[in-house]
């Protein structure tokens, strides 16, 4: 037996896989393009301003470091000079000291910095005539002829500073020296200082690996620098502006721009220098805020996940609408099939009239009582009368079985590749040939014998593959697949033709729906075929997509209690 | 029995009305057929019908227009509607329409015969009706009218069954 027909069953559902996914890509990329892309342009217009501003707070921060420096600096050295001027004017100095007391102010200087290499006591002819120091063999003399001296003896001030320089002792160091008229006579103090040193003392606080601090003379040679990042006396790459004193300024080392600080010392010629890295804008960034970068991916990703959900949504509300939709549709075919059921029974009737009338009638003229002597012409005409209308009956009849071939179908054991071959060999492989189309068979090799209808699943068959081939238009393919699992036949009939819209194929199995031309289809054959594999207790599902082919899949279940009953 | 029933019989199927005109006339009825609804309305304005058979299906004026028509222009025109596309539906707007029977085709005979006679019987009983109503106004017109006045009243009595 044949199962009963479930009315509310969806005769075809939409495979989600295809269009489904598709949907829910393309609304995944437009909620991505509509939260993801502000959050990016936002996120990196941020991270523009914030390495700006840490740009310029950079080069502040250096501009004030070089300010400080050079203060310090200047404060450092004036009272260096105070320092020797207050020791030579100070009334307890002999003149010339002993060498046991220069000793003792020697120790006395150094206790306040380390700069200090060493002292001396000049007479007024020029001659070192007191030295305590490391370079003893200074001891005696004649400066009388050093650049120094001789500018000190012609300044109005009485005390110089000097630049970096070798002298005697062909070592880089830089002089301190002051100037004392005792009794007309002239009298010079000075202490060299190391210039090594004076760096290590301006550069503690710092990360000399970021900041790298030097000082120029007005010249632009090294007079100040870090002992691995330059040489004294040699030519620095950078000679700041004069004007304004203190700024910050841009210079071209080796094809590269890049940006220092700079101030001008107000003892002397000197300019100290403030070079920085200025790091990557991401990468500071990034490394400067780490907390919020974390909580804007936390953010992200979120958003992502809630996307996901609410693309998700979207797409299995529009599954639901669509099934809603096509079990409408399966409801209005029902209705259209009682529709036609009734418009068929009301066509019949009238035929049906015309004969019992007519037999009727002719009953009444060979009534004796009414006394009619009807002649042979009369009776034949009247006979002709209910033929005709029989007739008529005939064709509408054999209309709705053509529709609706449910009558008599004869169950049987049949080898399913035969069917099939039967189907391609008599009706189809010449015309195929003649086309240019291949037919690709896939018949799953342990296929057991079926109990089916042979002629109506012939018949579907045929149907599916002649639509097939007027889709496939030229050197194209029909693949045809048989398979069985879990007590099921499954055969598949794919095609390389034109495919169809989802909205064709909502239609396709509805009578009289084509996209033949007219008088080439009649719009029967797959509501046919669906009523014959629903009378077989199968399904026929159609996967489609325009352009790309279509692929009908007929599933017919062979239980286990059907074999046994035969 | 001296005059024949007249009845009129509606049907677009000509070989089904041949059949059924016949077997009615050799019944001793006075059969008219029309094939349309606009030959059926232009034979009721030349000649009086007691019955009236009608389909409701037909191509130009439909069954349902013909009985509106019928209806209200020869109130004592029996019709009964003899029909292959029956529906309870249209059955029920037939009868407020003012049919007095509905049948479905094919016909039997006898069945035809009972409601056409049930339908003659209707008729009948109207007009008798019709009549007893007349003869009590008659006499209430007569009872405290002037001569004229009853006169006047009576011509306008007449001329109404008209």
């Amino acid at each position: 037996m044949p199962p009963s027909n479930d009315s509310t069953a969806v005769p075809v559902e939409i495979d989600r896989s295809g269009r489904y996914r598709e949907v829910q890509r393309k609304t995944l990329v437009r909620l991505l393009l509509i939260y993801w892309l502000p959050l990016i342009l936002i996120t990196g217009y941020f991270a523009f301003q914030f390495n700006a501003v840490q740009i310029q707070t950079n080069r502040l921060r250096m501009q004030s470091i070089a300010e400080n420096q050079a203060q310090m600096l200047n404060l450092f050295l004036r009272e260096r000079v105070n320092k020797l001027v207050n020791l030579i004017d100070d009334p307890r100095f002999i003149i010339p000291p002993e060498r046991e007391d220069m000793k003792t102010y020697f120790l006395d200087l150094q206790k306040n910095s380390s700069a200090y290499i060493d002292i001396s006591f000049f007479d007024p002819s020029g001659v070192q005539t007191t030295y305590v120091g490391p370079f003893l063999s200074l001891q005696g003399h004649d400066y009388s002829g050093e650049e120094w001296y001789q500018s000190l003896k012609e300044s109005h001030a009485n005390f110089i500073i000097t630049d970096d320089y070798l002298g005697f002792r062909q070592k880089p160091h830089f002089t301190i020296a002051v100037s004392r008229t005792f009794n007309t006579q002239f009298y010079v103090l000075r202490a060299t200082l190391d210039p090594i040193e004076i760096y290590r003392h301006i550069s503690t606080g710092f990360d000399s690996e970021a900041i790298h601090l030097s000082i120029v003379n007005a010249k632009g040679f090294n007079q100040i620098v870090s002992p691995q990042k330059g040489v004294l006396l040699e030519a620095s790459s950078i000679i700041p502006p004069r004007n304004p004193a203190t700024g910050i300024a841009w210079t071209t080392i080796k094809g590269k721009e890049i940006a220092y600080a700079y101030s001008w010392l107000q003892e002397m010629d000197w300019a100290i220098i403030v070079q920085w890295e200025d790091q990557k804008g991401f990468l500071m960034f990034i490394r400067t805020n780490l907390t919020t970068i974390f909580l804007i991916a936390l953010f992200h990703l979120i958003v992502f996940i809630v996307i996901q959900i609410r693309a998700k949504k979207l797409v299995n509300i529009q599954w639901e609408q669509d099934q809603t939709q096509l079990q409408l549709q399966h409801a209005a075919k029902l209705v259209s099939v009682g529709e036609l059921a009734a418009g068929i029974a009301h066509e019949i009737n009238n035929p049906l009239a015309i004969v019992c009338s007519e037999s009727g009638l002719m009953k009444d003229l060979l009534d004796p009582q009414f006394g009619e002597k009807p002649s042979e012409e009369e009776m034949t005409y009247h006979l002709d009368n209910i033929r005709e209308a029989a007739f008529r009956c005939r064709d509408i009849t054999r209309n709705l079985l053509d529709f609706v071939r449910t009558s008599d179908t004869k169950f049987a054991f049949y080898d399913l590749h035969a069917i099939i071959d039967e189907v391609v060999e008599r009706w189809v492989s010449r015309k195929m040939a003649l086309a240019n189309i291949e037919i690709r068979k896939k018949y799953f090799e342990k296929m057991p014998p079926i109990r089916t209808d042979k002629n109506r699943l012939q018949q579907v068959l045929l149907n599916i593959i002649t639509n097939a081939k007027d889709a496939v238009t030229d050197r194209g393919w029909i693949t045809i697949q048989t398979n069985f699992q879990d007590d099921q036949v499954i055969i598949s009939i794919a095609d390389s033709g034109r495919g169809m819209s989802p909205d064709e194929m909502e239609k396709i199995f509805l009578p009289f729906y084509t996209t033949k031309e007219v008088g080439k289809g009649t719009g029967l054959g797959l509501p046919v075929s669906y009523g014959i594999i629903k009378n077989l207790g199968g399904k026929i599902t159609v996967e489609s997509k325009r352009g790309k082919g279509s692929k009908f899949t007929i599933v017919l279940p062979q239980p286990l209690i059907d074999t046994k009953m035969n | 029995m001296t005059e024949k029933i007249r009845i009129l019989i509606v049907d677009d199927e000509v070989k089904f009305l041949d059949s059924i005109a016949r077997r009615l006339e050799m019944r001793d009825f006075d059969v008219s057929k029309a094939s349309n609804g606009e030959d059926a309305l232009k034979l009721v304005r030349q000649k009086t019908f007691d019955l009236a058979l009608l389909d409701l299906k037909m191509p130009g004026i439909d069954g349902q227009q013909v009985l509106r028509k019928l209806k209200s222009d020869h109130p004592y025109i029996e019709v009964i509607i003899l029909t292959g596309h029956g529906s309870i539906d249209s059955a029920v707007e037939c009868t407020k329409l003012g049919a007095i029977g509905y049948l479905p085709k094919p016909y039997e005979l006898d069945p035809l015969i009972q409601k056409l006679k049930e339908a003659y019987k209707e008729r009948v009983t109207k007009i008798f009706e019709k009549d007893v109503d007349r003869m009590e106004r008659i006499q209430q017109i007569c009872m405290g009218n002037s001569p004229l006045g009853i006169l006047r009243a009576l011509h306008d009595l007449e001329n109404e069954g008209k």
